[in-house]
């Protein structure tokens, strides 16, 4: 596999460094809407996850359980806050932190992204906009499912 | 006076350190997230020093951004093994190889412990069956 980059501007500059196929549904839900689900590693947690990209999300938010794991080695932003979500209003806490956006082709990418973190999420993991992907490029081949990213420089 | 002075000079009449994070809580809350890092910049202009602004100010920055020796593989016969399986897992989570569901179990902790030994050429991929 190579390191170079895998997509370029105009002026034949990199604009994305690295390459993942997504899923267009959860494993477990085909039937749902298509989404775009990737896969991402929160650090430390040493196993990749997948995550389905939100840009109407403001922060990454993560399974109480994925969180429970890695919460005591993250930056705790001071106070409670509520998210409005599509099951409602919840409680919870912000988080700083590190997660890796994997690449198969290319170089993969360390964020530094804001987690919310709530023992009251029910759904899934998601790659927040503002939390996360708001330093990054990135684009969509919906034909290949692939999805290309890389820094913003 | 600059734009910013003003700005202050106005913050200052009107504001406490603690308001002023119950401000910037509120503007997360709206999801209004640069008001509240502009917000959280002017307070610790204010109040240099206090420890809870200073930190609402640190965290609030923009990310890093670096790239990464990571590397995934395509998982995609996996990924089919699973919805061929999906039925008999649900409620439990689950690890994928490359090419299988290599290990199932009630709890993540359970799941990670089991899996922690095995030797795989690259980390399995944990998730959820709903």
């Amino acid at each position: 596999m190579s390191n170079g980059p895998v997509l370029f501007t105009r002026g034949r500059s990199p604009f994305a460094t690295g390459m993942a196929s997504y899923r267009d549904s959860d494993v477990d839900a085909p039937h749902q809407p298509p989404r775009v689900v990737v896969r991402i590693q929160p650090k430390p947690l040493a196993t990749p996850i997948l995550a389905i990209v939100d840009t109407a999300a403001p922060w990454c938010i993560l399974k109480p359980q994925i969180g429970n794991l890695i919460a005591d080695d993250l930056d705790e932003l001071p106070g409670r806050v509520r998210l409005s979500t599509r099951m409602g209003l919840i409680e919870g806490r912000l988080f700083k932190g590190w997660l890796t956006l994997l690449a198969q082709e290319g170089e993969s990418l360390d964020l530094e992204a804001t987690f919310f973190l709530s023992a009251q999420w029910q759904g899934s993991n998601f790659l927040g906009y503002e939390g996360a992907l708001e330093r990054v490029r990135f684009a969509v081949d919906p034909r290949e499912n692939q999805f290309y990213f890389g820094e913003t420089g | 006076m600059s734009r910013r002075a003003s700005s202050a000079r106005v913050w200052a009449d009107v504001a406490d350190p603690q308001s002023l994070q119950a401000s910037i809580l509120s503007l997360i809350e709206r999801e209004d997230v640069a008001g509240a890092r502009q917000l959280a910049a002017e307070a610790v202009a204010l109040f240099p020093g206090h420890s809870t602004l200073e930190q609402m100010h640190h965290f609030l920055r923009p990310g890093r951004v670096v790239r990464s020796a990571a590397r995934e593989p395509d998982r995609s016969r996996a990924f089919a093994r699973l919805a061929e399986d999906a039925e008999k897992l649900r409620g439990c989570w689950v690890a994928l190889s490359e090419d299988d569901v290599v290990a199932s179990a009630e709890t993540l902790k359970e799941l990670l412990a089991v899996v922690q030994p095995m030797a795989l050429e690259y980390p399995p991929l944990v998730h959820f069956i709903e």
